[in-house]
């Protein structure tokens, strides 16, 4: 009699998810699904509401991400009040990139250090109780004060900008209404009080040296682990460096060929969103490319393979050893992603070393006004990937309708192509699923950094559920880990 | 890595305003920050999390004041803290004494740490303490100040 498999809940991811596997008779995978099982609706409730309430709402999708969604909506609300991109002031730009950089910053590291290290550092066949950032603590000291700190660099710039560490507040329509004083940029420079940037380039330096001798010695494994050819998606600048806070739209296929270069703000001529009755979670595309080939890659991965360069100096050469590794060609290879994580969070810390030296970010023009528009879209590359706001209001600025493309809702497909790999190269045929063998099934998923939570708009706890089921569809084993 | 500049006390409140009594932490550091005679540092969080670890490692002592649903004698549970290991399968809400532990391992010395449980009585989704919690605030505040006062003469 076939089997399903049931993992639930996922671990180390933020939100709560499922996987099933569906097995036949001889115990060969059938199918394998990744099921995003949280469902909120931000986009609903916030229909009604004044347009200005936005950027403060949405944010509440998330205790990782605030500051993404928060940037996201101020992006689409500038428009609603007659601002783009390039009307901010100096200033507002400024210290908005500055925000963003230290969110990305200390979510990479949450991420690389926190969730993915114990399956670097401690193998696949450890124990599900070391699997964890407490004994990464105990059996790698230095690399866990790096990456606390690391963290604690990103939050405490959030504070000083937002004034909380998650769910804080810079932006107003048009700019930010906080100005950026002498003493709190000093704070992120001299070292008295917490590591300077400075010391933030070196870590994420050691870091990433840490992680290219990490990848030789265990080329094998990173190389094919869950590694598929797919499109990658992603914005960049104009002269297609990369691009986090404001860019064209540019996505490629697996071997390199263009398939999208427009202005952000057209996205809605380009994407549809298919809908699985398995998951809360939608399945984006490319309209021209359909639903069976449009669908792309977000994330780390994604940037660097759709960039051409990188504007700074040190997270350039990086970029540059990264690419060599493939000979130039796209690098489709799942696991790649963290160390493309890294090659960021190196990028956010070198930007956010050259806006603290930048003396207009203590500025005082602040705000830009405009004429009132009645369809605001504000698009920005969040830790895990593309993020979309997009906003219509009636001339009273009462929200009409709001759509939500969130990084992990792009990784649905790629996440799904993941799990299926795992199940069909590592589960397939087994006579009995062990726990290092599940593991395998979360740290495909892992590797995307998926935020469930913001995906499907969900309050949540984030543990997974594999569940095996036979032909007949009944449910033959399950494991799930809290 | 650790800030050798020490300071004396951290008090971190842990909870959430907009979840009626589990904004009692938040609550008893509003009252505290306006009567406290001495210097403190004070810090607001939803959960406590690993960077929590290099933050106490700056100080001589800090307390942690959370909400509980456990019933205490007058409404409150003062209790001193020691490092303990544990393993959770989220690393967004960790227990104080593993932040504890964290810091032990990650800086090989720990600050004196007490944990001040109050118990609260309503968990909905609405702003405001119940009047069971706002009697509670009340005696852990006051045994709060004859605590601290008591532990260290020195921070007067």
């Amino acid at each position: 009699m076939g089997q399903k498999i049931v993992i639930d809940p996922v671990t180390r991811v933020e939100g709560h998810g499922k996987v099933t596997i569906h097995l036949d008779d001889a115990g060969k995978v059938k199918d394998a699904f990744f099921h995003i099982v949280e469902f909120r609706g931000f986009e609903r409730f916030i229909q009604g509401h004044p347009y200005w309430e936005a950027p403060v709402m949405v944010q509440r999708l998330c205790g990782i991400c605030p500051v993404s969604h928060h940037l996201a909506a101020a992006k689409a609300i500038d428009q609603i009040v007659g601002v783009d991109p390039h009307d901010l002031t100096p200033t507002a730009s400024k210290l908005r990139r500055l925000l963003h950089y230290a969110q990305v910053l200390q979510s990479h590291a949450l991420h690389f250090f926190y969730l993915a290290s114990p399956d670097l550092l401690f193998g696949l066949d450890a124990p599900a109780e070391k699997r964890n950032v407490v004994q990464v603590a105990v059996e790698n000291t230095d690399l866990a004060k790096m990456g606390i700190n690391i963290r604690r660099f990103g939050q405490e710039l959030i504070k000083a900008l937002a004034g909380k560490r998650i769910h804080g507040i810079t932006t107003v329509p048009g700019g930010v209404h906080k100005t950026f004083e002498p003493e709190e940029r000093q704070y992120f420079l001299d070292g008295k009080d917490i590591p300077s940037v400075y010391t933030i380039i070196k870590w994420c330096t050691d870091t990433l040296t840490f992680l290219k001798a990490y990848h030789e010695k265990n080329h094998k494994w990173l190389d094919t682990f869950a590694a598929y050819p797919s499109g990658h998606l992603g914005l960049v600048a104009p002269d297609r460096s990369l691009e986090l806070y404001d860019g064209r739209l540019r996505a490629i296929d697996a071997h390199g060929v263009e398939t999208l270069n427009i202005r952000d703000v057209d996205y809605v001529n380009h994407f549809s969103e298919d809908v699985k009755s398995w998951s809360f979670l939608k399945f984006p595309y490319l309209k021209h490319l359909g639903r069976q080939d449009g669908w792309n890659r977000v994330g780390p991965l994604a940037r660097m393979n759709v960039c051409d360069s990188i504007r700074t100096e040190l997270a350039e050469a990086e970029r540059k050893t990264f690419m060599d590794y493939t000979g130039g060609k796209v690098n489709n290879m799942t696991m790649h992603t963290h160390w493309a994580r890294m090659i960021e969070a190196l990028y956010c810390a070198e930007e956010i070393k050259n806006l603290l030296e930048d003396e207009s970010i203590l500025g005082n023009d602040l705000r830009t006004e405009g004429k009132h528009r009645n369809e605001g879209i504000g698009i920005i590359e969040a830790p895990r990937g593309t993020l979309i706001h997009h906003y219509l209001v009636d001339d009273n600025g009462r929200i009409m309708k709001c759509n939500l493309i969130v990084s992990t809702t792009h990784n649905n497909e790629p996440m799904n192509r993941a799990v299926k790999w795992v199940a069909e190269n590592e589960l397939s045929e087994k006579k009995e699923i062990t726990e290092p063998m599940l593991n395998q099934v979360e740290i495909a998923i892992r590797a995307y950094d998926p935020c469930l939570s913001c995906a499907t708009h969900a309050l949540g706890k984030m543990p997974l559920k594999v569940e095996l089921i036979g032909p007949n569809g009944i449910l033959l084993d399950e494991k799930y880990r809290h | 890595m650790k800030n050798t500049g020490i300071k004396r006390l951290l008090i971190i409140g842990i909870g959430n305003s907009g979840r009626r009594d589990d904004g009692l932490g938040w609550a008893l550091l509003d009252e505290l920050q306006e009567i406290l005679p001495y210097a403190a540092t004070f810090e607001y969080r939803y959960q406590l999390q690993i960077e929590d670890a290099a933050l106490i490692a700056d100080y001589e002592q800090v307390l942690f004041v959370d909400a509980t649903v456990d019933r205490h004698e007058n409404g409150y549970r003062w209790t001193e803290l020691q490092p303990k290991a544990g393993t959770s399968y989220t690393s967004h809400a960790l227990p104080p004494a593993q932040v504890l532990f964290l810091c032990q391992e990650l800086y090989k010395e720990y600050p004196d740490c007490y944990l001040l449980a109050i118990t609260g009585q309503e968990w909905g989704l609405q702003l405001g303490l119940s009047d069971t919690a706002h009697i509670h605030l009340e005696r852990a505040k006051e045994a709060t100040i004859r605590e601290l006062e008591a532990r260290s003469g020195a921070l007067a």
